[in-house]
């Protein structure tokens, strides 16, 4: 990937908040048959206010809230994971909704950065972007595109395979599977979050009875509709015993709160832009040495104390790209 | 091509709109976050926050002219939002000559935190700024379109009105004085190896 790319990569989403001015600015057009120019709604104070009103009707300590069109010195107070989770499912909710068909796939670009962690102090730091693409109903085989282990500066592709040919469509784990079945498996989930935390299983190969913080990780990692994504959200702020850190960063080195809940040795925060409360991306981190084996031998992380994962873009792809 | 393929494209929507004129909103939920990262990552936040709805409302208004062999509306909508940072050009000469000075980078987070700043001042971004200050207009159009990453070389002909093959064209001539300006290295093609320090 070159410098302009790059470039691209770092400019950050526009926030809920420009979005839905710029929706409500068109939808005025429409309903009045696009005949005159609806002048620009400087809506966005009051937009934040709204936000801001969801925190405070939970209540919680009010919360300074900025777009991205900035303004004003900032303030940040502290909040509760409650707080924090509350809000992220008010924005999730505003998000623009993809409706990716079966035959298509979801295409996540997300950077990784490594580092030594306190398990791994001769690890040495890396970063690399990643792009994935995963079939909507799990019917295909998907392709993860990153950097060459021996070659960086050129990039490998790895088929991400159907795991279970015989099983019927949409296939468990796929996005189309999760639209249908996480809201039940949310519910049946909810009396779970009174008892003690399951233990961590950073596999893959988890089973769909229990809830786990890992688990709900890798939900959002990937693309949900924004209302299963808020739903999501609204399962986690029920969840006892997460900390919250304000001043974490995520894997561009930006500011971002991080909601953590440590178990099975590890630590695993879910971290979310410190202005705009979008969920921005993950960070593991090792708080033992890890055990050999399982799906990370292969992977230029490897062996790090921690690893950070920012998602840089979703969108819906019809094919696969052609090999590089 | 399925019927579901014509009830989701974009081409769908954008005749849905002619009877329902609401439904083009789904249009703006499908795009409107690439339309925004491309138009801040040349006329900075600040405008582009301003000029992302004005690219919708102007494609609403264009719509009963949209090619209806087209599904995907994405390159309609980059030539919009193109047509609309040319009425710009001054402002956008301006950020980069700015970033080539400063290493700043008003496109990418808040300049309060300080992480912007920093991660523009490394590397060869102060240069890269500078030479696409000095592009043509209609070269650096097909260059930053290119590094979106959304369209291919048809879908920025389609965009900007050119044939493909000048589409190649001012490409090539842009790399051509991209790799002068940045001492061989070519903006779109960099090796990994800079970002596993």
């Amino acid at each position: 990937m070159g410098e302009l790319h790059r470039m691209y990569d770092e400019v950050p989403p526009p926030s809920p908040v420009v979005l839905a001015e710029g929706r409500a600015r068109l939808t005025d057009l429409a309903r009045d048959g696009g005949r005159r120019n609806p002048r620009p709604r400087r809506t966005r104070g009051l937009l934040a206010v709204g936000l801001a009103g969801v925190v405070t009707a939970a209540g919680a300590v009010a919360i300074a809230v900025q777009g991205s069109d900035g303004g004003g010195a900032r303030e940040f107070r502290p909040v509760s994971a409650h707080e924090v989770l509350t809000r992220a499912a008010a924005v999730a909710r505003l998000e623009p909704e993809l409706h990716p068909r079966p035959d298509q796939y979801l295409y996540v670009r997300s950077v990784v950065a490594w580092g030594p962690g306190r398990t791994a102090p001769n690890k040495p730091r890396g970063q690399q972007t990643r792009e994935r693409w995963v079939s909507v109903d799990g019917s295909r085989t998907g392709l993860l595109r990153a950097p060459c282990r021996r070659q960086p500066a050129k990039s490998c592709d790895t088929p991400i395979a159907v795991e279970d040919r015989s099983a019927p469509l949409p296939r468990p784990g796929s996005h189309l599977w999760l639209v249908r079945q996480l809201p039940g498996l949310l519910k049946r989930w909810k009396p779970q979050l009174d008892a003690p935390a399951p233990a961590a299983t950073p596999g893959r190969d988890r089973p769909f009875g229990t809830w786990s913080w890992y688990g709900m990780s890798d939900f959002v990692q990937g693309y949900l509709p924004p209302g299963l994504r808020a739903q999501v959200f609204e399962f986690l702020s029920g969840v006892p015993r997460v900390k919250v850190d304000e001043h974490a960063t995520d894997a561009l080195g930006r500011p971002a709160i991080a909601l953590t809940q440590n178990s099975g040795g590890a630590r695993l925060e879910l971290l979310f832009d410190r202005a705009t409360y979008r969920y921005l991306g993950s960070r593991f981190l090792d708080l033992t040495p890890r055990p050999n084996g399982g799906d990370w031998t292969d992977e230029a992380e490897s062996g790090a104390g921690e690893v950070k994962t920012t998602i840089l873009q979703v969108k819906v792809a019809d094919r696969l790209p052609s090999r590089s | 091509m399925t019927a579901e393929v014509h009830q989701h494209s974009d081409k769908a929507i954008i005749e849905r709109s002619r009877r329902d004129p609401e439904a083009f909103a789904a249009l703006y939920d499908r795009h409107a976050p690439a339309i925004h990262r491309y138009l801040a990552r040349r006329l900075g936040r600040d405008l582009a926050d301003d000029l992302l709805a004005e690219t919708f409302l102007r494609a609403f208004r264009q719509r009963d002219r949209y090619n209806p062999e087209r599904l995907n509306a994405l390159p309609w909508l980059y030539g919009i939002a193109t047509n609309l940072i040319g009425q710009h050009r001054r402002h956008e000469v301006r950020l980069w000559r700015a970033m080539a000075r400063t290493g700043a980078d008003p496109a990418a987070i808040s300049a309060d935190e300080g992480v912007a700043d920093r991660v523009a001042a490394q590397g060869v971004r102060p240069d890269l700024a500078r030479a696409l200050s000095r592009l043509e207009r209609g070269q650096r159009d097909v260059l930053l379109l290119t590094a979106s990453g959304d369209l291919s070389p048809a879908e920025i002909g389609a965009a900007l009105g050119v044939a493909t093959g000048t589409v190649h064209s001012r490409l090539s001539r842009a790399r051509t004085k991209m790799r002068e300006a940045l001492g061989g290295i070519d903006p779109l093609d960099i090796g990994e190896e800079q970002l596993d320090g």
